[in-house]
């Protein structure tokens, strides 16, 4: 699961977001920059929550207001890119704020919260 | 990119080893996901550059045929771990840019509005009533205003679906009708292949 996607997901349980994201391990994987594609989607983002995992993910700090269209930040788009699409969450858990644990295992999150049974 | 083209990269995708009835797990046969993507990009411009999501993406058969036609990213959800560790297998041979989640669809584990298309070859609802248009719901409310949605659907809830529009402040559009041709898959298939008749639409959010 790349980050991005991450930053789309809430607790089906409780419908709140974020999830709190603990990852035991990471892999980065490069992609093609489209820097039109990063654009559109930074009005999707909470873009606090982007702030938070640049850091968790020691890309460093970014700016406090998010860029725009016809932006001259580079810089924050190609980091964006890197961490948003390149870096995949293989293994670790997604954390509900009631406590409820989402384990991800083979770049997979586990969203379910009842079991399937045969009617 | 031509229709054979994309049908002979797909049929290198692996399909389910044993169905499950209750999911109704049938795939997406290749010459129908092929049309489907063909018409969604070379009509409306609907994937490329795109973030599309996949509900009930099975073994990821359309995940793959999204690919191709040049989605920058996509979502593709399951409940079944076993689908989606094939589909996980055909994501690393056909190295495509997708992301796979295990989930309920009926579960709303997506915040609102959040992909440009929803592209999804949902159960029919015949062995459990109402799953088509639990699909539907959470294509819609995970669809950004401006996005697209394509689904599969029997024929025969056309004229019922046409009223689910309307209540949802949406418009569909069947863009064409298939044959969609079951092989024996399950026990109680009593004919060895029978033929059922498949619209395939197109939705769009009503502008408020």
């Amino acid at each position: 699961m790349r980050l991005l996607t991450y930053n789309f997901l809430q607790c089906p349980k409780t419908k709140t977001f974020p999830l709190i994201l603990e990852p035991t391990l990471v892999e980065t994987i490069e992609t093609e920059y489209n820097k039109e594609f990063i654009l559109r989607m930074i009005p999707r983002l909470d873009w606090n929550l982007v702030r938070q995992v640049s850091r968790q993910f020691a890309f460093g700090e970014l700016p406090q207001v998010a860029p725009k269209e016809g932006t001259q930040d580079e810089e924050t788009l190609r980091l964006l890119h890197k961490m948003l699409l390149e870096t995949h969450i293989k293994e670790g858990v997604l954390k509900s704020q009631d406590g409820t644990c989402y384990p991800i295992k083979d770049g997979i999150p586990n969203m379910l919260i009842t079991q399937l049974k045969d009617e | 990119m031509q229709l054979w083209q994309i049908e002979e990269l797909l049929a290198d995708i692996k399909t389910f080893e044993n169905p499950n009835v209750f999911l109704e797990q049938y795939t997406t046969p290749p010459h129908i996901a092929a049309y489907l993507v063909q018409i969604a990009e070379n009509s409306f411009g609907d994937l490329k550059g795109k973030l599309v999501a996949d509900l009930g993406c099975g073994t990821g058969m359309l995940c793959a045929a999204i690919h191709y036609f040049g989605a920058s990213s996509i979502v593709g959800v399951d409940l079944d771990e076993s689908a989606l560790s094939i589909a996980k297998q055909n994501i690393v041979k056909c190295d495509l840019q997708v992301d796979l989640v295990q989930s309920n669809i009926s579960e709303l584990f997506f915040k609102s509005a959040m992909f440009d298309t929803v592209v999804m070859n949902p159960p029919f609802g015949t062995r459990r009533k109402g799953i088509d248009v639990v699909f539907l719901e959470t294509a819609i409310e995970v669809t950004y205003p401006e996005g697209s949605i394509y689904s599969l659907h029997k024929t025969c809830t056309r004229n019922y679906l046409h009223k689910k529009m309307l209540q949802w402040k949406c418009e569909g559009e069947v863009l064409g009708k298939f044959m969609f041709n079951l092989s024996k898959t399950f026990s109680f298939h009593r004919k060895e292949s029978m033929d059922i008749e498949v619209d395939l639409w197109r939705i769009k959010k009503k502008k408020r």
